[in-house]
């Protein structure tokens, strides 16, 4: 409840539709705009494509069907019958997402985390968050998935996304912005789904393993990668662990080195430790990723 | 079969490039020299009498 002095302001003169919830980026805990960048298309081509994996802070998704899952107000009566409203329900939603079965699966990987949620409507309106004078933000939120046997009668509503909201003055506080780009438009930054999968695991003795990388959902090898290409995010082997050679065996089949450094010289890892990868491919810039792949996790058992 | 190297490899010094690739480039078509400059490394300058 307010406890602060109200006073009317005005009603608009064009009454503008809100429209439905058609798409939602995901944006990095913490990520904020200014009021310009928030609305600006090349800001969001970065944050969904840059070839810089620490300036690839957003994702977005188209949807299928959106229902809000908000709870009804509590109404309390008193025994004098005096009705009033009591607390402010947090806002939630079920999102059913347009994406393939092998996009959702990589999608569990973002279960639990805590994100800023950039939503847009077909009415080409974009909603965010004030949060200081010229600072603009995505609403916090926490997103979880439904993983079971595909639906029986409509088959549209297979891959569902719950938004949990986590603050519900942010939504007093909407920015509604009608940007010069189109939702899809921000849809086409975000590059290619590869899925790559281990085909002969990791040995210490020889340093090498063998992947295969194919085009999600065709299953078609892509080849032409180079080293830089297989990306190492995380390791517990001695920094910098690092895809050091790339051998393409052609349909999509590649040997790679991955090494750590020990003492200025790249060794193979040790059995237990173990690298978090991740392939790439870019344009000619390089300035955005073409194809991105689901990430790996590779053990080293032998 | 075509063999690339990480061009992040080319930071270390040529002796220690050549000893990992004599040790790891089995498909020699070009030589630990070539590829380190190919790579964006300096050579070390050979020492004058």
């Amino acid at each position: 409840m307010s406890c602060e002095t109200g006073y009317f302001s005005g009603l608009s003169d064009v009454i503008c539709k809100l429209g439905k919830i058609n798409g939602f980026m995901l944006t990095d805990k913490g990520t904020t705009f200014t009021d310009l960048t928030f609305v600006t298309e090349s800001t969001h081509h970065v944050g969904i494509a840059s070839v810089t994996t620490a300036s690839r802070t957003s994702m977005v998704y188209p949807v299928l069907n959106w229902e809000n899952t908000t709870d009804d107000v509590t109404i309390q009566t008193s025994n004098l019958g005096f009705k009033d409203t009591d607390g402010k329900p947090m806002p939630s939603a079920l999102a059913h997402i347009d994406v393939s079965a092998c996009d959702y699966q990589t999608l569990k990987d973002l279960e639990g985390k805590l994100f800023d949620v950039i939503l847009f409507t077909d009415e080409g309106k974009q909603l965010g968050t004030r949060k200081t004078i010229n600072s603009v933000k995505g609403f916090r939120a926490k997103i979880a998935f439904k993983y079971g046997l595909p639906p029986s009668d409509n088959g549209q509503l297979q891959f569902a996304v719950y938004i949990f909201f986590r603050a519900t003055d942010e939504f007093e506080n909407v920015v509604y912005e009608t940007p010069s780009y189109s939702f899809s438009d921000l849809v086409d930054f975000v590059p290619v789904g590869l899925n790559v999968k281990v085909t002969t695991a990791y040995t210490s003795g020889s340093g090498q393993v063998t992947v295969k990388v194919t085009k999600r959902s065709t299953g078609v090898g892509l080849t032409g990668l180079v080293a830089a290409d297989f990306e190492v995010l995380e390791s517990n082997g001695s920094a910098p662990v690092s895809t050091t050679v790339a051998t393409d065996s052609g349909l999509g089949v590649y040997v790679l080195t991955v090494h750590e450094d020990v003492g200025g010289s790249p060794t193979a890892l040790d059995v237990g430790e173990y690298f978090v990868m991740q392939v790439s491919d870019e344009d000619s810039g390089p300035t955005y990723l073409t194809y991105q792949s689901n990430v790996i996790k590779e053990t080293v058992l032998a | 079969m075509k063999t690339d190297i990480n061009p992040v490899m080319a930071k270390l010094p040529f002796s220690k490039f050549e000893k990992w690739f004599k040790k790891n480039i089995k498909d020699g078509e070009l030589s630990a020299k070539d590829w380190y400059v190919k790579l964006g490394g300096v050579l070390p300058k050979k020492k004058e009498d």
